[in-house]
Protein backbone atom coordinates (compact mmCIF):
# COMPACT_ATOMS: atom_id res chain seq x y z
CA UNK A 1 0.00 0.00 0.00
CA UNK A 2 3.33 2.13 0.27
CA UNK A 3 3.19 3.21 -4.15
CA UNK A 4 -0.60 2.31 -4.87
CA UNK A 5 -1.52 2.69 -8.15
CA UNK A 6 -4.43 5.19 -8.61
CA UNK A 7 -6.86 2.53 -10.53
CA UNK A 8 -6.81 -0.92 -12.30
CA UNK A 9 -9.49 -1.16 -14.38
CA UNK A 10 -11.31 -4.65 -14.28
CA UNK A 11 -11.26 -4.54 -18.05
CA UNK A 12 -14.36 -4.81 -19.34
CA UNK A 13 -15.98 -2.91 -16.85
CA UNK A 14 -18.93 -5.78 -16.53
CA UNK A 15 -18.60 -6.28 -12.67
CA UNK A 16 -16.63 -7.66 -10.03
CA UNK A 17 -13.98 -9.76 -10.82
CA UNK A 18 -14.25 -13.79 -10.64
CA UNK A 19 -12.18 -13.90 -7.49
CA UNK A 20 -14.76 -11.40 -5.61
CA UNK A 21 -17.57 -13.79 -6.62
CA UNK A 22 -16.32 -16.85 -5.60
CA UNK A 23 -15.03 -15.12 -2.06
CA UNK A 24 -18.93 -13.46 -2.11
CA UNK A 25 -20.41 -17.13 -2.82
CA UNK A 26 -18.05 -18.43 -0.17
CA UNK A 27 -18.85 -15.40 2.80
CA UNK A 28 -22.46 -16.12 2.10
CA UNK A 29 -22.51 -19.94 2.50
CA UNK A 30 -20.28 -19.86 5.78
CA UNK A 31 -22.90 -17.19 7.11
CA UNK A 32 -26.00 -18.92 5.89
CA UNK A 33 -24.24 -22.14 8.48
CA UNK A 34 -23.53 -20.04 11.14
CA UNK A 35 -27.16 -18.36 11.15
CA UNK A 36 -28.42 -22.16 10.35
CA UNK A 37 -26.40 -23.21 13.63
CA UNK A 38 -27.09 -20.83 15.66
CA UNK A 39 -30.88 -21.28 14.78
CA UNK A 40 -30.68 -25.21 15.41
CA UNK A 41 -28.92 -24.42 18.70
CA UNK A 42 -31.86 -22.14 19.81
CA UNK A 43 -30.85 -18.75 18.92
CA UNK A 44 -28.96 -16.50 19.88
CA UNK A 45 -24.98 -16.08 20.82
CA UNK A 46 -25.33 -16.45 24.22
CA UNK A 47 -21.98 -17.21 26.98
CA UNK A 48 -23.87 -20.03 28.23
CA UNK A 49 -23.97 -21.58 24.61
CA UNK A 50 -20.31 -22.57 24.39
CA UNK A 51 -19.17 -22.75 28.48
CA UNK A 52 -18.50 -26.34 29.22
CA UNK A 53 -19.29 -27.44 25.64
CA UNK A 54 -17.93 -30.40 24.66
CA UNK A 55 -17.94 -31.24 20.65
CA UNK A 56 -15.34 -34.02 21.06
CA UNK A 57 -15.36 -35.88 24.18
CA UNK A 58 -12.17 -35.28 26.06
CA UNK A 59 -11.18 -39.04 26.72
CA UNK A 60 -10.66 -38.62 22.23
CA UNK A 61 -8.63 -36.11 22.58
CA UNK A 62 -6.72 -37.27 25.53
CA UNK A 63 -5.57 -40.51 23.93
CA UNK A 64 -4.28 -38.67 21.15
CA UNK A 65 -2.68 -34.98 22.07
CA UNK A 66 0.61 -34.59 23.85
CA UNK A 67 0.47 -34.18 27.79
CA UNK A 68 1.32 -30.34 29.31
CA UNK B 1 -10.02 12.65 3.02
CA UNK B 2 -6.78 14.48 1.21
CA UNK B 3 -4.21 12.25 0.86
CA UNK B 4 -2.14 11.75 3.37
CA UNK B 5 2.11 12.87 3.24
CA UNK B 6 4.51 10.48 2.71
CA UNK B 7 5.53 10.79 5.80
CA UNK B 8 2.56 10.34 7.51
CA UNK B 9 1.44 7.41 5.57
CA UNK B 10 4.54 5.36 6.09
CA UNK B 11 3.44 6.45 10.02
CA UNK B 12 -0.25 4.95 9.67
CA UNK B 13 0.97 2.52 7.26
CA UNK B 14 3.48 0.84 9.75
CA UNK B 15 0.85 1.58 12.46
CA UNK B 16 -1.89 -0.40 10.22
CA UNK B 17 0.72 -3.33 9.71
CA UNK B 18 2.05 -3.57 13.52
CA UNK B 19 -1.45 -3.89 14.82
CA UNK B 20 -2.98 -6.25 12.10
CA UNK B 21 0.19 -8.80 12.46
CA UNK B 22 -0.34 -8.05 16.20
CA UNK B 23 -3.92 -9.22 16.57
CA UNK B 24 -2.80 -12.51 14.34
CA UNK B 25 0.14 -13.59 16.41
CA UNK B 26 -2.19 -12.57 19.67
CA UNK B 27 -5.17 -15.13 18.25
CA UNK B 28 -2.18 -17.65 17.39
CA UNK B 29 -1.32 -17.51 21.66
CA UNK B 30 -4.83 -17.77 22.21
CA UNK B 31 -5.46 -21.34 20.36
CA UNK B 32 -2.30 -22.50 21.99
CA UNK B 33 -3.48 -21.45 24.81
CA UNK B 34 -7.14 -22.99 24.41
CA UNK B 35 -5.13 -26.27 22.96
CA UNK B 36 -3.05 -26.53 26.52
CA UNK B 37 -6.59 -25.86 28.29
CA UNK B 38 -8.50 -28.71 26.69
CA UNK B 39 -5.20 -31.44 26.19
CA UNK B 40 -3.57 -30.63 30.43
CA UNK B 41 -4.06 -33.08 32.88
CA UNK B 42 -3.46 -30.71 35.45
CA UNK B 43 -6.92 -29.35 36.61
CA UNK B 44 -4.78 -26.00 37.94
CA UNK B 45 -3.62 -25.56 34.39
CA UNK B 46 -7.09 -25.61 32.94
CA UNK B 47 -8.76 -23.36 35.38
CA UNK B 48 -5.75 -20.79 34.76
CA UNK B 49 -5.71 -20.97 31.21
CA UNK B 50 -9.62 -19.83 30.94
CA UNK B 51 -9.42 -17.55 33.92
CA UNK B 52 -6.68 -15.68 31.90
CA UNK B 53 -8.53 -15.30 28.65
CA UNK B 54 -11.14 -12.94 30.00
CA UNK B 55 -8.36 -10.03 30.83
CA UNK B 56 -6.21 -10.98 27.97
CA UNK B 57 -8.51 -10.57 25.60
CA UNK B 58 -9.53 -7.31 27.00
CA UNK B 59 -6.06 -5.93 27.33
CA UNK B 60 -4.90 -7.52 23.98
CA UNK B 61 -7.30 -8.47 21.22
CA UNK B 62 -9.74 -5.75 21.70
CA UNK B 63 -7.08 -3.02 21.45
CA UNK B 64 -5.34 -4.63 18.63
CA UNK B 65 -8.89 -5.24 16.85
CA UNK B 66 -9.81 -1.98 16.78
CA UNK B 67 -6.45 -0.73 16.26
CA UNK B 68 -6.32 -2.57 12.98
CA UNK B 69 -9.92 -1.00 12.39
CA UNK B 70 -8.94 2.78 12.74
CA UNK B 71 -5.60 2.37 11.00
CA UNK B 72 -6.99 0.67 7.80
CA UNK B 73 -9.32 2.97 7.69
CA UNK B 74 -7.00 6.08 8.14
CA UNK B 75 -4.50 4.68 5.34
CA UNK B 76 -6.87 3.62 2.73
CA UNK B 77 -8.49 6.74 3.15
CA UNK B 78 -5.58 8.39 2.75
CA UNK B 79 -4.25 7.43 0.03
CA UNK B 80 -5.56 7.16 -3.88
CA UNK B 81 -6.41 3.29 -2.47
CA UNK B 82 -9.21 4.40 -1.13
CA UNK B 83 -11.76 2.76 1.55
CA UNK B 84 -14.36 1.24 -0.99
CA UNK B 85 -12.95 1.61 -4.63
CA UNK B 86 -10.70 -1.60 -4.29
CA UNK B 87 -12.25 -4.42 -4.08
CA UNK B 88 -9.25 -6.23 -1.63
CA UNK B 89 -9.55 -3.16 0.58
CA UNK B 90 -13.40 -3.82 1.15
CA UNK B 91 -12.48 -7.01 1.54
CA UNK B 92 -10.42 -6.42 4.23
CA UNK B 93 -12.55 -3.87 5.76
CA UNK B 94 -15.09 -6.39 6.32
CA UNK B 95 -12.94 -8.99 7.44
CA UNK B 96 -11.85 -6.77 10.39
CA UNK B 97 -15.33 -5.01 10.94
CA UNK B 98 -16.86 -8.42 10.99
CA UNK B 99 -13.77 -10.10 13.54
CA UNK B 100 -13.99 -7.18 15.95
CA UNK B 101 -17.83 -7.40 16.27
CA UNK B 102 -18.01 -11.40 16.82
CA UNK B 103 -14.98 -11.05 19.13
CA UNK B 104 -16.73 -8.57 21.05
CA UNK B 105 -19.78 -10.72 21.41
CA UNK B 106 -17.49 -13.43 22.45
CA UNK B 107 -16.17 -11.41 25.10
CA UNK B 108 -19.39 -12.84 27.41
CA UNK B 109 -18.24 -16.60 26.33
CA UNK B 110 -14.68 -15.48 27.91
CA UNK B 111 -16.68 -14.29 30.88
CA UNK B 112 -18.83 -17.01 31.21
CA UNK B 113 -15.94 -19.80 30.77
CA UNK B 114 -14.05 -17.90 33.66
CA UNK B 115 -17.27 -17.73 35.88
CA UNK B 116 -16.96 -21.82 35.46
CA UNK B 117 -13.36 -21.51 35.80
CA UNK B 118 -13.30 -19.91 39.08
CA UNK B 119 -16.39 -22.20 40.35
CA UNK B 120 -13.86 -24.76 43.14
CA UNK B 121 -17.65 -26.49 42.51
CA UNK B 122 -17.36 -27.42 39.13
CA UNK B 123 -15.52 -30.75 38.12
CA UNK B 124 -12.61 -29.84 35.26
CA UNK B 125 -14.87 -31.81 32.54
CA UNK B 126 -17.35 -28.89 33.29
CA UNK B 127 -14.34 -26.30 32.55
CA UNK B 128 -12.96 -27.51 29.65
CA UNK B 129 -14.54 -26.11 26.28
CA UNK B 130 -13.26 -26.32 23.05
CA UNK B 131 -15.30 -23.44 22.28
CA UNK B 132 -12.14 -21.33 22.18
CA UNK B 133 -10.13 -23.60 19.93
CA UNK B 134 -13.52 -23.17 17.37
CA UNK B 135 -13.56 -19.45 17.70
CA UNK B 136 -9.59 -18.59 17.29
CA UNK B 137 -9.29 -21.04 14.58
CA UNK B 138 -11.57 -19.34 12.77
CA UNK B 139 -10.15 -16.30 13.58
CA UNK B 140 -6.93 -17.39 11.87
CA UNK B 141 -8.26 -18.57 8.89
CA UNK B 142 -10.02 -14.84 8.41
CA UNK B 143 -7.08 -12.57 9.48
CA UNK B 144 -4.58 -14.97 7.56
CA UNK B 145 -7.30 -13.86 4.45
CA UNK B 146 -6.82 -10.62 5.05
CA UNK B 147 -2.89 -10.73 5.09
CA UNK B 148 -3.06 -12.49 1.51
CA UNK B 149 -5.24 -9.58 0.35
CA UNK B 150 -2.60 -7.74 1.89
CA UNK B 151 0.49 -8.96 0.05
CA UNK B 152 -1.32 -10.06 -3.46
CA UNK B 153 -3.94 -7.03 -3.55
CA UNK B 154 -6.09 -8.49 -6.11
CA UNK B 155 -7.37 -6.28 -9.25
CA UNK B 156 -10.66 -5.50 -9.44
CA UNK B 157 -12.33 -1.71 -8.90
CA UNK B 158 -15.74 -0.95 -7.31
CA UNK B 159 -18.56 0.02 -9.45
CA UNK B 160 -18.09 3.29 -7.10
CA UNK B 161 -14.71 3.63 -8.52
CA UNK B 162 -15.98 3.25 -11.83
CA UNK B 163 -18.22 5.83 -11.78
CA UNK B 164 -15.99 8.52 -10.33
CA UNK B 165 -13.28 7.75 -13.05
CA UNK B 166 -15.62 8.40 -15.73
CA UNK B 167 -17.08 11.40 -14.03
CA UNK B 168 -13.26 12.66 -13.62
CA UNK B 169 -12.56 12.05 -17.26
CA UNK B 170 -12.24 15.45 -19.30
CA UNK B 171 -14.60 16.20 -22.13
CA UNK B 172 -13.07 15.80 -25.06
Amino acid sequence: MDSPPPYRNTGDGSGPPRWVKVCGVAALVVVALLVVLLLAGGGGHSPGRHAGAQVVPYGVLAATLPRW
Amino acid sequence: MANLTPRLRKLALTAHVTSSVGWLGAVVVFLALAVVAVTSDDPETVRGAYLVMEPSAWLVLVPLAFATLLTGVIVSLGTPWGLVRHYWVLAKLLISAFSTVVLLMYMGTFRAMADVAADPGADVAAVRSLSPILHAGAALVVLLAAVVLSVHKPRGTTRYARRRSVQRRPVP
